[in-house]
């Protein structure tokens, strides 16, 4: 009777794991990682020391689409992995060089045109 | 924290006790709206292509309300569940699986949501599925996790990453390809990472096979909200939280809930209307194992039991 009811059952082998296609992949290592490239690829982070502490976070891996978003955003995540922070770099904001576009020195008008650098 | 008004008794918003039958005005053709109702309303997953409902018991958790409100909306969305035949804990510290979140930065909390926890975005293909799934754009929104719950009761996370699968075959001469490794007994193995193994009847009415939710999130943007009751959005993510539902763009001819974030709908309903009730009834009475085809039928003919059209 066991043996009947086991034979009922097919097992099927599917293919569960499409929202994360790009673990299988290989993972680059960039000690700034900005995102660019494959946007399913993963690039990961080296260790970073966290302050006050003798060992140093674990190695942060993610999708470039991740990092793209953070770095996006001006963030960064934390030494231990664990936090979303700002960026220790800075602002994700370019400089900016502008100056004025047509108008006179004397009696001014024009507007202002900014680039980034 | 946010203030959102409050009413003055709860009862206030509160539909009428449930009852079997609803009476229906102003529809000449009930059973059309009605199958266009589940036909907008049902998702098949992605995973089994069938209708997931909850069969973990719900524990809903509220953050960025009043505490007032925190403890009306779970008490609220744990009654509807209760209401519709859906599994509730009761225990004052369940482990939450639904999470309710008022912000005034929902974007930024979807971008968290991407870089920390994709999975609870949904079921996706690849990073530009899950950013398009991360895009803030209603009021409210809500994200499903779902889980297959196969024949022998093993439970699997959609999308979430697996062992993967190894099988062992003979090697039949003049095959091969990628993943295929021959070993000295004449055995190939094949290795197919992120498979998993599900385990099913064979059959095309019912596989065995049953989707369920896993986690529920939803994001509301307290500053577009403030023209509505606490009551009425209470309601409102408790429909969202028990059923995956497509936010309608258009307003609905059936009286929903739904229509009240749906653009250009006159006095839409302000709490659950017995359509609503009735959707959620019937979908957590259908049988969870059958094809999605038999799923809509079931739930159609259960609400067409319980909606009558006013003479």
């Amino acid at each position: 009777m066991a043996g009947k009811s086991s034979s009922k059952f097919v097992i099927l082998a599917v293919f569960a794991n499409l929202a994360l296609p790009a673990l299988a992949q290989s993972r680059a290592v960039q000690a700034y990682p900005d995102g660019t490239g494959d946007p399913d690829a993963i690039t990961c982070r080296p260790p970073q020391r966290i302050p006050g502490q003798r060992l140093p976070g674990p190695e942060v891996c993610k999708l470039n689409a991740q990092w793209a978003l953070l770095r996006r955003n001006g963030q960064d995540i934390s030494a231990d992995g664990r936090d979303i922070v700002a960026d220790p770099k800075g602002s994700n904001i370019k400089a900016m060089d502008c100056h004025m576009q047509g108008g006179s020195a004397t009696n001014g008008g024009g507007q202002m045109v900014c680039n980034t650098q | 924290m946010l203030a959102l008004t409050f009413p003055a008794s709860a009862q206030e918003t509160r539909p009428a006790a449930p009852t079997e039958t609803v009476v229906v005005t102003g529809i000449k053709d009930v059973k059309k709206a009605v199958t266009d109702f589940v036909g907008t309303l049902t998702v098949p997953t992605k995973m089994t292509g069938k209708l997931a409902r909850w069969r973990a018991r719900v524990c809903p958790i509220v953050a960025g309300l009043r505490k007032e409100a925190v403890v009306f909306v779970t008490k609220r969305v744990k009654e509807v569940a209760a209401q519709v035949g859906a599994p509730v804990d009761d225990n004052e510290k369940c482990r939450p699986n639904i999470e309710i979140v008022f912000t005034t930065t929902p974007q930024a909390l979807l971008d968290t949501i991407f870089i920390k926890y994709p999975y609870l975005l949904g079921d996706h293909d690849n990073s530009a599925q899950a950013l398009k799934l991360a895009a803030f754009t209603r009021p409210i929104q809500s994200w499903y996790t779902t889980a297959t719950d196969d024949l022998r009761g093993n439970i699997q996370v959609d999308g979430v990453k697996t062992g993967g699968v190894t099988m062992d075959m003979p090697f039949v001469p003049g095959g091969g390809g990628g993943g295929i490794q021959t070993s000295a007994t004449g055995m190939v193995s094949m290795n197919m990472p992120g498979a998993s193994v599900t385990n099913v009847t064979g059959g095309r009415m019912s596989d065995g096979v049953s989707s369920d939710f896993h986690h529920i999130a939803v994001v509301a943007e307290p500053a577009k909200l403030l023209e509505f009751e606490i009551g009425t959005l209470a309601d409102y993510i408790a429909l969202l939280a028990l059923s995956q539902t497509p936010l309608p763009d258009h307003c609905m001819e059936l009286p929903t809930i739904l229509n009240l974030l749906a653009q250009g709908c006159t006095a839409p309903p302000r709490a659950l209307t017995g359509v609503d009730l009735a959707y959620l009834r019937a979908l957590y009475k259908m049988t969870p194992t059958a094809n999605m085809r038999g799923q809509r039928d079931e739930v159609i003919y259960q609400m067409d039991k319980s909606l009558v059209a006013a003479q």
